[in-house]
């Protein structure tokens, strides 16, 4: 027993033995009492987890954050907080805190084979800049990568975008937001011309009608959760939708509970759309003045690899689909085809195509989805009558077309993991923009975000392998103009071939591609789907793999090099929320041991490559650009020179201490005190946070994409600022004239986006017309049909398996898996099942189980009760805990358009362990 | 879930226990172990379906089966020095709560009847009743938690939350609320709750409840005007009139 | 982990003696063998010690012992800690986490 352990015990048997008898307690005793100290120093904060961005107060005393409230001022959450957010200020403590770099090493020097031993940042450094030239020059610019992250700060986020693309020459960096919001932004983007929602979370307090689809916001929105059942109780005329594949929380506070069978959304959408032209409720003058008509391919494939080389021989059956589908009774119909139909999917390639339909075309589309075919094929609960699914398929397009009701649809993972993503969140618009409900207060489609900087850091700024800041696109020749003018780059400095999305860095580290990787801020080893792939090629390829994580997660213990990495409130920062908000902090304390921010780790990490390492021509495979020599981007370096670079200067004094940059002086009055590690850590007298933030706001002003000043966010009476920030007003709702400032006078409502706004004419199957023609202003109203999902039950792997979060715990547990009162509250995953199944399979409430997909298979324990409600042949496990590796079973299929995963359909068998 | 924990540790704990109790009897006396039942702490409940504590304590014969034959290692027994008589078993939820297994393994290794054989269904066990602190529950002050609802595993009936508009009118409240009727005092929800100290909590269930009394009845047991109350099972006895005079006539008449 | 050689005996034991022989009780009590003193309350003569004793036998010889105490009225055991603790929060001293190796 430890010292201070038998102290404690002493004590406190001594205080129990007193209070027994009855005798007052020491002074000393009562000074543990609750009370702020005045010696705490309180700063303005973010949670770090979900995309809500609730505002938090923290407070820190001799280098420790030592308590936390949530903000009472902040319009989020008006002070209220869930139980993770609770715990903030504890998940920086936990006992195995990295501290240290850790390599592998074998007598005295780095070994792929060799255990983690500590080392110095030097050290680290040197062997993690030795494999960086080892594998650029082996394979170019594609030969590296990085997995970032939407829990980065928008500095870190922009600091790496810019090192990757500008100084590396690579495009291959791309977000763990691909998995989380990219069928969103793909919509947004074909949808609008522009990423990001047109409302803000006070659509909650001005609609009548909340429609929740694919989302538990009971359970990972849970303080908007909180926002919308007070509007429910305050208005007994608010009603509640929720549809779902099963059962959940959020079911609880609904007033109508649809649970369809997965991918049906498509097809309940369509519904509705058919309602709303049946019933002649179609908006007219909004869709006239406002809208077009589109359509696209439909024989797009899975987002799989197009060959089975590297396929488990399990799996081969399904991946095959990747080429050729024969189409079901259902997806016949819906498609205006044959049953049993073999469709090549011709179109894979390009899956975003699309072109202009007329409104009979579009009518003509959506006439199959009659009531009775979509509810058969829709029908999610075996036990429920079909008379009664209909009902509630009528009472959903009444709440819809209702002319007196205002209507908000709410949206995450549910949609965005989905092999149809884009589609089905281009389908939500395509209602909404139908009725004229959209870009008004209480009226819109909301996608909500589930990272706490998706919206801020991997969309604002660009952190994917395909875009830059503010809307900006690698392919897009004007684009990349714009940023190497912003940057002070030589013409043709950035790469113009899109990257590998987050997907395909892990298939490029398999088959050997990729040879050096960054992790960063996030988990992609326990995280991504089909995990046995990616687990093996990380630890049998040869690669070398660097994660910078402040816990050891499953990805830190299959890197090379680990980085410990400093935490949220020990550092400076900047994040953007589901509403457009952004929000700011100070840094509070300072990292335990040696761990370091990531941002230092960025800059610090480029001081040892030269411009001229980079910048002089690199061989780049497959390479066809317009302008560009082919296979290679060319020599910049003679422009470079003329410009005032030398070819000996520092990527970091190229890109980031540079003469504007360096004029942002550490310390700053801003920063009141408090440390930056990063600046005291460079040593050279600037304040990057500051300087990057300044560098980076140019690039959406005047394209709807404002940001304030540094310094605005930082003030005492702000609580983060909606953008576009115009003349210090933040946007409400954008695209309607009286609030956002962007729209024509007179125009009522404009959808300026620029994205995607000059496309070809033809009819529902082709384009017949390729003229493009402008839809300048416009938003499109898309018909995209029901698709069956890839994989499902058979008789062999007869259960759907869904997975995602649980109100405890966050993402992969790494952090709130440290709190002890949240590991107590959620100590391991369990697998939800519906109480017949269980019994069918001789299986109990807590009997360990084996779930097998193609994939692989693991060990959980069974839960029949609970907060989730399953419907037979449907079973739920969330993916916080590193016992339980739920995506080694999870199959790797992924919207083609967004190519983000879907993580709520793969088939699986479940049997006694 | 819990793991079932080691046997072989759980018998050598029960040997322990008994040869602590054995030597306690043998002459080792301290006033506060006889004190003991005096004192028994309102946190330690008895396995599910133990008799009331006077009965039960007649039956039990310390003999340490329920302990063994538990498979989370939920219960104990009393040492010397706990507030329970010795060698008796009982448990701490926020330790280790009993997580009602529906065969209930520690009634059916009972040898006399103190867990009594009467109960059958492990949800009508009553072996404490949860008591929230509203004024430390996180979901009081508002925040998402509901933790004990989640966990309970008689979610919906023993524990149910209620939704309530918040004081700003932005943000509804979900307030945890307790069912005497059907918690059955397993602990779950004390053993989650993750406040430092639990602001859910089992107690023996005689120290929190009320008892409004025989005469008045809730709206809720719906009461019909006019029916007729039901006729007393044995008529009262006619006595002798004993009636005294007129009452208050002997105060009325007093001088003053 | 749990090895029988480890085991702690911790009693919170309280002391009762009349208010002007507090001090000596006091002192007396403190120079015995694994015992601290922890409170005393003045005005009624109550003191609070902690006793630790390798076994249950030392732990009821130190109680006696406290007993035959000149001036001592009361001394009587209230709280009792018993447990095999060699497996409690040791910190860590390897600083790379064992999960990272295995």
């Amino acid at each position: 027993m430890s010292l201070n352990r038998r102290e404690f015990l002493k004590s406190s048997i001594a205080a129990t033995t007193a209070a027994t008898v009855g005798m007052p307690l020491t002074a000393e005793a009562q000074a543990t009492a609750r009370g702020g100290d005045p010696s705490w120093h309180w700063e303005k904060g973010v949670c770090r987890f979900c995309g809500t961005g609730c505002g938090l107060l923290i407070a820190s005393k001799d280098g420790r954050v030592v308590a936390q409230r949530a903000d009472p001022d902040n319009p989020v959450n008006r002070g209220y907080q869930c139980v993770k957010g609770y715990f903030n200020a504890k998940i920086m403590y936990g006992k195995d805190r990295l501290t240290q770099p850790l390599m592998r090493m074998k007598d005295g020097k780095f070994d792929k084979r060799g255990k983690f031993v500590p080392v110095t940042w030097e050290q680290a450094f040197d062997e993690m800049e030795r494999q960086f030239r080892k594998a650029y020059a082996e394979k170019g610019p594609t030969g590296v990568a990085m997995l970032a992250s939407a829990q980065k700060t928008v500095q870190e986020g922009y600091a790496i975008n810019k090192l990757f693309k500008a100084g590396w020459r690579s495009n291959n960096i791309d977000p763990n937001a691909r998995n989380c919001m990219a069928s969103a932004v793909a919509a947004f983007y074909s949808v609008f011309g522009t990423d990001e929602p047109a409302g803000c979370y006070d659509d909650i307090e001005h609609t009548d009608t909340m429609i929740l689809w694919g989302a538990n916001m009971a359970e990972m929105h849970t303080v908007l959760w909180s926002r919308i059942l007070n509007r429910r109780l305050g208005n007994p005329n608010v009603r509640v939708v929720n549809l779902t594949t099963f059962g959940n929380m959020s079911s609880d506070g609904a007033d109508l509970e649809i649970i369809f069978k997965p991918n049906t959304d498509l097809a309940i959408q369509n519904y509705i759309a058919r309602e709303i032209i049946a019933r002649g409720a179609v908006n007219w003058d909004f869709v006239n003045k406002h809208c077009v008509f589109v359509t696209g391919p439909y024989d797009i494939g899975y987002g799989m690899r197009p060959t089975d080389k590297y396929a488990f021989p399990a799996e081969r059956d399904v991946q095959a689909k990747e080429l050729r589908v024969k189409l079901d009774k259902y997806e016949a119909i819906a498609q205006r085809r044959k049953e049993g139909e073999v469709v090549e999917q011709k179109n894979t390639a390009n899956p975003a195509a699309h072109w202009l339909i007329t409104f009979d075309d579009f009518k003509r589309a959506v006439e199959p989805y009659t009531l009775d075919f979509v509810a058969e094929l829709a029908k999610g609960d075996p036990d429920e009558p079909l008379e009664s699914f209909k009902a509630k398929l009528r009472q959903l397009a009444d709440l819809y077309i209702d002319p007196k009701r205002k209507v908000v649809s709410f949206w995450t993972m549910g949609f965005n993991q989905h092999v149809r993503g884009t589609w089905v969140n281009e389908q939500c618009y395509m209602n909404h923009l139908l009725l004229g409900k959209h870009s008004q207060p209480g009226n819109g489609a909301f996608s909500l975000t589930g990272q706490p900087s998706a919206c801020g850091t991997a969309r604002e700024v660009g952190v994917f392998a395909h875009r830059l800041p503010a809307d900006r696109l690698i392919a897009n020749a004007a684009h990349r103009e714009f940023t190497e003018k912003q940057w002070k780059l030589p013409p043709k400095t950035l790469n113009p071939v899109p990257g590998s999305f987050y997907a395909k860095i892990l298939r490029d580290l398999e088959d050997g591609s990729v040879k050096w990787l960054w992790v960063m801020l996030n988990n992609p080893f326990q995280s991504h789907p089909n995990l046995n792939h990616w687990l093996r090629a990380a630890r049998e390829m040869d690669n070398f793999i660097v994660c910078s994580d402040a816990y050891p997660s499953v990805s830190a213990k299959v890197a090379d090099l680990i980085l410990p990495a400093a935490m949220i409130f020990e550092k400076w920062g900047c994040y953007g929320n589901a509403e457009r908000r952004t929000q700011m902090w100070r840094q509070s304390v300072r990292a335990p041991g040696e761990a370091r921010p990531d941002l230092w780790q960025i800059l610090e990490f480029s001081k040892r490559f030269k411009v001229k390492d980079f910048w002089g021509e690199q061989r780049v495979p497959g390479l066809k650009v317009e302008g560009y020599p082919e296979g290679r981007l060319p020599s910049v370096l003679e422009e470079a020179v003329r410009m005032g670079y030398s070819p000996e200067m520092t990527l970091y004094e190229a890109l980031f201490a540079t003469p504007e940059n360096t004029k942002y002086k550490w310390p700053d009055p801003v920063g009141r005190k408090q440390p930056n590690s990063v600046a005291e850590l460079l040593g050279d007298g600037w304040f990057p946070e500051k300087a990057l933030w300044q560098e980076y706001v140019p690039f959406g002003r005047g394209v709807g994409k404002d940001l304030a000043d540094f310094d605005v966010y930082l003030r005492d009476d702000v609580r983060g600022l909606k953008w576009p920030v115009v003349d210090g007003k933040e946007v409400h709702w954008r695209f309607n004239e009286q609030y956002d400032p962007y729209v024509k006078k007179g125009a009522g409502f404009e959808f300026y986006g620029k994205l995607f706004k000059a496309i070809p004419r033809g009819d529902l199957d082709k384009v017949t017309d390729p003229t493009p023609v402008s839809v300048a202003g416009k938003a499109k109203i898309f018909y995209r049909p029901y698709a069956a999902p890839v994989e499902q039950p058979d008789d062999n792997y007869d259960l759907w398996l869904c997975t995602g979060r649980v109100l405890e715990h966050w993402h992969t547990g790494t952090m709130t898996r440290r709190v002890p009162e949240l590991h107590r509250a959620f100590p391991a995953a369990v697998l939800w099942m519906h109480p017949e199944d269980a019994k069918a399979r001789g299986l109990k409430r807590d009997d360990l189980v084996w779930l097998e997909s193609r994939r692989g298979k693991i060990q959980v324990r069974v839960e029949t009760g609970g907060r989730n409600r399953m419907p037979r042949g449907y079973v739920y496990a969330p993916f916080f805990d590193e016992g339980v590796l739920v995506n080694k079973i999870v199959i790797d299929a992924a919207c083609p358009i967004s190519k983000e995963s879907d993580y709520k359909k793969s088939a699986v068998k479940v049997y006694k362990a | 879930m819990t793991a079932p924990a080691n046997a072989g540790r759980r018998v050598f704990l029960v040997r322990l226990t008994q040869g602590a109790a054995l030597a306690a009897s043998g002459g080792l006396v301290w006033t506060y172990v006889l004190r003991s039942e005096a004192r028994a702490s309102p946190f330690a409940l008895r396995p599910p379906g133990a008799l009331a504590e006077p009965d039960f304590n007649a039956l039990c014969i310390k003999c340490g089966q329920c302990v063994n034959a538990c498979p989370y290692d939920t219960l104990r027994l009393a040492t010397a020095w706990d507030s329970r008589p010795i060698g008796s078993p009982y448990f701490l939820p926020r330790e280790t709560p009993c997580y009602m297994c529906t065969d209930i393994p520690c009634l059916k290794a009972c040898p006399t009847g103190a867990l009594s054989p009467q109960l059958k269904d492990i949800r009508d066990a009553r072996m404490g009743l949860a008591v929230i602190d509203i004024e430390n529950c996180l979901s009081w002050n508002g925040m998402r938690c509901e933790i004990c609802y989640l966990t309970c595993p008689v979610r919906g009936r023993a524990i149910t939350v209620e939704r309530r508009t918040g004081p700003e009118g932005t943000h509804a409240r979900l307030v945890p609320i307790v069912h005497s009727d059907h918690c059955t005092g397993c602990g779950v929800c004390e053993k989650k709750c993750p406040t430092q100290e639990a602001a859910i909590k089992v107690v023996q269930a005689d120290l929190v409840k009320g008892d409004m009394g025989e005469h008045y009845r809730l709206m809720r047991e719906g009461i019909t005007p006019g029916a007729a109350p039901p006729a007393p099972a044995v008529p009262p006895a006619a006595g002798p009139d004993r009636r005294p005079a007129v009452p208050g006539l002997d105060v009325l008449n007093q001088g003053l | 982990m749990h090895c029988l050689g480890a085991q702690m005996n911790l009693s919170g034991i309280l002391v009762v003696t009349r208010p002007q022989h507090l001090q000596e009780v006091t002192t007396a009590l403190a120079a015995l063998p694994g015992v601290e003193v922890h409170q005393v309350d003045e005005p009624t003569g109550r003191i609070v010690v902690v006793q630790e004793a390798p076994d249950v036998q030392a732990e009821v010889d130190g109680l006696e012992r406290m007993q035959r105490l000149p001036h001592v009225l009361l001394a009587t055991m209230v709280y009792h800690y018993f447990g095999d603790e060699t497996e409690a929060a040791e910190a860590p001293t390897d600083p790379v986490p064992a999960f990272l190796q295995d």
